[in-house]
Order: C-alpha cells, then structure tokens, then sequence
C-alpha cells in the first residue's frame, strides 16, 4: 500500500518512515504543509495518509477535506498533539480514519495503520 | 489568580508523560519555580505562542547533550542544528497541544518558532507573575519547561 507521510517536523516523518519499514507499505512522498500534501496526493493517489495538524501554511484539518476531494478512497490517520477529544472527534467527523496522539510508539503507529488497512479492505 | 500548585502539577505530569511514552525512565524533575525572566535558554528554545481561552507562551529549552539523547531514543541519527532546532520545536509543540486535555480545543497553539542561545530571542508575553518554570535532567542533560499564561478565561 502507498503512504504518503504528513508533518512539519523532519524528524517525526523521520520516525514514522523508520516505523512502518518492513511493513508491507511503501512511502511514496513526504509533505511538511498541507499545500504539498495535496499536491503530492494528487500526484502519488496514496492508499495511505498520517497527517499532522498543527502545520504552517494550510493545517492538517483545513487540508484533510482537500485531501478526501483530492483522492477520496486514501485513508487518513491524523497524528497530532491535540489532546482534546473536540479536535479528535472533528476529525473524524471530517473524514478522517483514526487519530492518534502524540507521542506515539513505533508499536502504537503500526497498530493504528493496520487498522486502517483492515477497514480498507 | 495566579498559577496555582494544581496547574503547576498539570505541567509537570505533561513533562513526565512525554518523556516516558518515548522510554525514557532517567529523566528527573526538579522542583519548579517561578523565574525571574520566563524566556530561560539552556541552548535551543522551542517556542509555541498560545491564544483563545488563556494567552501567552510556552518555551521548551534544552541544551545538546539532552537533545542528542532525544534524538538517540526517538532513533534519529541526525546531529546537526537543524535536527536540534526540529526536536525542540516538535517538543514545545508536543507538550503544548497535550496541554488541551486539561484546557480544551479553546486553548489555541501555534506552530513552534524556534531560537539559539540568546541571538534569536523571543520576548515574553503576558504577565510575567503568571509563569513558572519547570527543570529537569537527564543524565548530561538539562532542559526546562516555561509556561507563561494568562488566568483562565474559562466560564
């Protein structure tokens, strides 16, 4: 499955990316903003999204609605920060798969994924 | 009203969490203060501006050594100022959007900005009685957190 990875720091993509080798997923792209998370899922047609919120530019949930336009079948983890469960829910709400919060272990995003890669299928 | 001991807690668990979600079980606290200048440098200042129901600022700072073991257990093998400058930022941000399990989505934060020592520094806003500071070490490390907030606009 493609993953296309979204979050301003370098080292939480870093990290997500080191995660999920050896699983059965292939990072197409990395994007620090929402504007070029669109437009690399425009490109890449990812089956898979971790998106940040908290970004400069365009944040992950003003994006996240451009993102399901975009490519509608991509399935989408939120991975924030944003412990409150009003922001999870809208989330949600929104379109998203799942949400997870940071900080998170290599475990605890694998586990998430393959939710989303059961629900998908 | 002034910080009380019930949000000085609140902050200092945040701290605890973060670090043991990502395995750390050296780091120790320090007892917190309220410090005279609430922009303390220990090195690299990550910096989230807070708005909405309580305004002011949230500095995370650190000196190398505490960020070269960070960078260690969260896997990451860059050194250079950039992945210093990135962890402190993605720290500040971390314990920052945390802080709206117990303040709620009206407890607004900004992307990090980020500073190095002294040249870049960010002035403090709010009042400055309102902050505490809350230190902590890790082996060679040391690192403090400095939550400068305004009182809580909550109904």
């Amino acid at each position: 499955m493609k993953l296309l990875i979204v979050d301003d720091s370098m080292i939480i993509r870093n990290k997500i990316e080191r995660a999920v080798q050896g699983q059965p997923v292939r990072v197409v792209g990395q994007a620090k903003d929402g504007l070029q998370a669109i437009e690399l899922c425009r490109k890449e047609k990812p089956d898979l999204m971790t998106l940040d919120i908290t970004m400069p530019h365009m944040d992950g949930l003003t994006a996240l609605d451009h993102l399901l336009e975009a490519h509608p079948p991509t399935r989408i983890l939120i991975i924030s920060a944003l412990a409150d469960k009003a922001t999870a829910l809208d989330a949600m709400i929104r379109g998203a798969a799942g949400f997870l919060l940071k900080p998170f272990s290599d475990d605890e995003l694998n586990e998430a994924l393959v939710e989303l890669c059961e629900d998908a299928a | 009203m002034n910080l009380n001991s019930e949000e000085f807690q609140v902050h200092i668990d945040g701290v605890k969490h973060y670090f043991s979600q990502l395995g750390v079980d050296q780091l120790t606290i320090h007892p917190p203060f309220i410090p005279e200048d609430p922009v303390l440098s220990l090195g690299y200042t990550g910096t989230i501006t807070i708005s909405g129901a309580r305004s002011g600022q949230v500095h995370f700072s650190a000196n190398p050594p505490l960020l070269f073991a960070l960078l260690d257990q969260i896997g990451e093998q860059g050194r250079d100022k950039g992945y210093l400058q990135d962890v402190v930022g993605e720290v500040a941000n971390t314990l920052s959007g945390n802080l709206r399990r117990e303040f709620g989505k009206g407890f607004v934060i900004s992307t990090p900005a980020v500073s190095y020592d002294h040249t870049e520094r960010i002035e403090p806003s709010g009042d400055r009685r309102l902050s505490m500071a809350v230190p902590m070490s890790w082996g060679e490390g040391s690192a403090v957190l400095v939550v400068s907030l305004s009182r809580d606009q909550r109904g």
